[in-house]
């Protein structure tokens, strides 16, 4: 999964909306990157669930989820399903029933379950001027454009609870009202806030990495 | 990964306007660039005013100076001073005043030039100095985040506003030298209201003043060097027919109770 964020201008008015667009290729169906070992060879029977054989190497990992969207002949099978064992680098076995054999190849799509992006918005203070202090986190979850989900966070309401003098001060962005005589000038004193953001994308099931594969009598996990 | 530092200030562009300030942060490259006013341009500045110019700046290191010129009734420069801008940071502000004004100043222009090149990095803005036996000054947060002034040359009216809430009742006793206290009030508010009036000679200082300042969350009026806030109640804009004036007037509720005994 990656996400290509488009950032709001360096300097932005805080009391608009200040957006964050954060695009995935994770599709508007939940399912990401081509058909997992590029289609079903199989269906065959473990202990009265299904186990799926794939025409090559699947690269799906134990505890995740897959988008089966076509299993020709069998209906039932097509949906979502929890990987119960990972059996070798193309075979699995699923936590759905095993309805019958399928009359050609089926198609399955790793699944993204629970998809939500988490952003960390930090600000500096003038006692900190250069380092990030963690002010808020906030899950959000996707709309989707294009086919794909897409994160729209506006950050107004967490820039507008905060100012660079006096960051614990709520709801309130300082005024910046200088002395009224004189004609000394007066640089960078508050009215302004100084942050930043990360954003994570989370989800349900296993994170990257081998698929572990198991031996001997599946136990399965439903 | 490194956090891309981000700066938001305390502004409300409008509906048609992205949300950006660069247009308004000024840096070492590009010319002309905004200050953080919609006032009109050249605008009056009463020889008591204390007023502001603020200004965005998108590097810590500005290449400006500060330069200021007075000319005299018929347009001709009489001098012009400069000074050089060090430790500017992203929100700042000039004070403008006529206190350092030559005799004979009619106009005043201000605005920043490269120091290098004297490019002019912002607009320019000019005041017309106007004199006025008396006035009331009122300063506010405008849209940009910058706080604008006015000198209201009207004579100012100030009324006042008591309210009374939870009537107590006294026992009645019968006394033959002074009456006995028996109707009385719990909860006494005091507040005070100040109208101000001004004759503008031109429509763009009137309409400047009829959408700026009544939108402001932060308005003061200046007494005696003090800020008084205040929130706006109550404007009007009307035009003198066969004069091309506009009158204006604002009623401006003081902020705060005025602090009275209650029971």
């Amino acid at each position: 999964m990656t996400l290509v964020i488009t950032s709001p201008p360096a300097i932005t008015a805080a009391y608009n909306p200040i957006i964050i667009v954060a695009n995935s290729n994770v599709r508007d169906d939940g399912t990401i990157g081509p058909a997992a070992g590029t289609g079903i060879d199989a269906v065959t029977n473990t202990g009265g669930y299904a186990t799926l054989t794939f025409l090559s190497d699947h690269g799906l990992l134990l505890g995740g989820y897959i988008k089966i969207t076509s299993a020709p002949g069998q209906p039932n099978l097509v949906g979502i399903a929890l990987i119960t064992k990972v059996v070798s680098t193309d075979t699995i076995v699923i936590n759905k029933p095993y309805p019958g054999a399928i009359s050609s190849a089926g198609i399955v799509y790793r699944y993204i379950s629970n998809y939500n992006a988490q952003l960390s918005f930090y600000i500096y203070v003038n006692s900190a001027p250069n380092t990030p202090l963690l002010a808020a986190t906030k899950t959000v979850k996707p709309r989707f454009a294009s086919g794909f989900c897409l994160f729209e966070i506006d950050v107004s309401g967490l820039v507008r609870g905060f100012n660079y003098n006096a960051y614990t001060a709520k709801d309130v962005l300082t005024s910046d009202l200088y002395p009224i005589t004189g004609t000394s000038l007066h640089f960078d004193k508050k009215s302004f806030v100084k942050w930043g953001f990360e954003i994570i994308e989370a989800f349900d099931g296993p994170i990257g990495g081998i698929p572990e594969y198991q031996t001997g009598d599946p136990a399965i996990i439903v | 990964m490194a956090i891309t530092i981000r700066h938001s200030t305390n502004a409300a562009l409008q509906y048609n306007q992205i949300n950006s300030m660069a247009p308004y942060a000024m840096l070492n490259t590009g010319t002309n660039f905004p200050f953080l006013t919609e006032a009109p341009n050249p605008r009056t500045l009463n020889r008591d005013e204390q007023s502001f110019l603020y200004f965005l700046s998108g590097t810590a290191s500005l290449d400006a100076v500060l330069t200021k010129k007075y000319y005299d009734r018929q347009g001709e420069l009489i001098s012009e001073t400069g000074v050089t801008l060090t430790g500017v940071g992203i929100h700042n502000s000039i004070p403008i005043n006529s206190s350092v004004a030559p005799d004979g100043t009619f106009k005043m222009c201000v605005s920043l030039e490269r120091e290098s090149s004297l490019i002019p990095v912002s607009e320019t803005r000019c005041y017309i100095l106007s004199e006025s036996c008396r006035g009331t000054q009122v300063v506010w947060l405008n849209k940009l985040g910058g706080y604008e002034s006015f000198y209201f040359t009207g004579f100012e009216v100030e009324t006042k506003t008591v309210s009374r809430e939870t009537d107590i009742k006294y026992p009645e006793s019968t006394h033959y030298l002074s009456p006995d206290r028996v109707y009385a009030s719990r909860e006494i508010k005091s507040g005070k209201t100040i109208s101000l009036f001004n004759r503008c000679s031109n429509r763009e200082i009137a309409e400047w003043l009829k959408f700026d300042l009544i939108d402001s969350p932060d308005v003061y009026v200046i007494i005696d060097n003090l800020y008084i806030p205040v929130n706006v109640v109550n404007t009007s804009v009307s035009s003198v027919p066969y004069v091309n004036n506009y009158d204006v007037s604002f009623s401006l509720k003081y902020a705060f109770d005025i602090n009275v005994q209650t029971r």
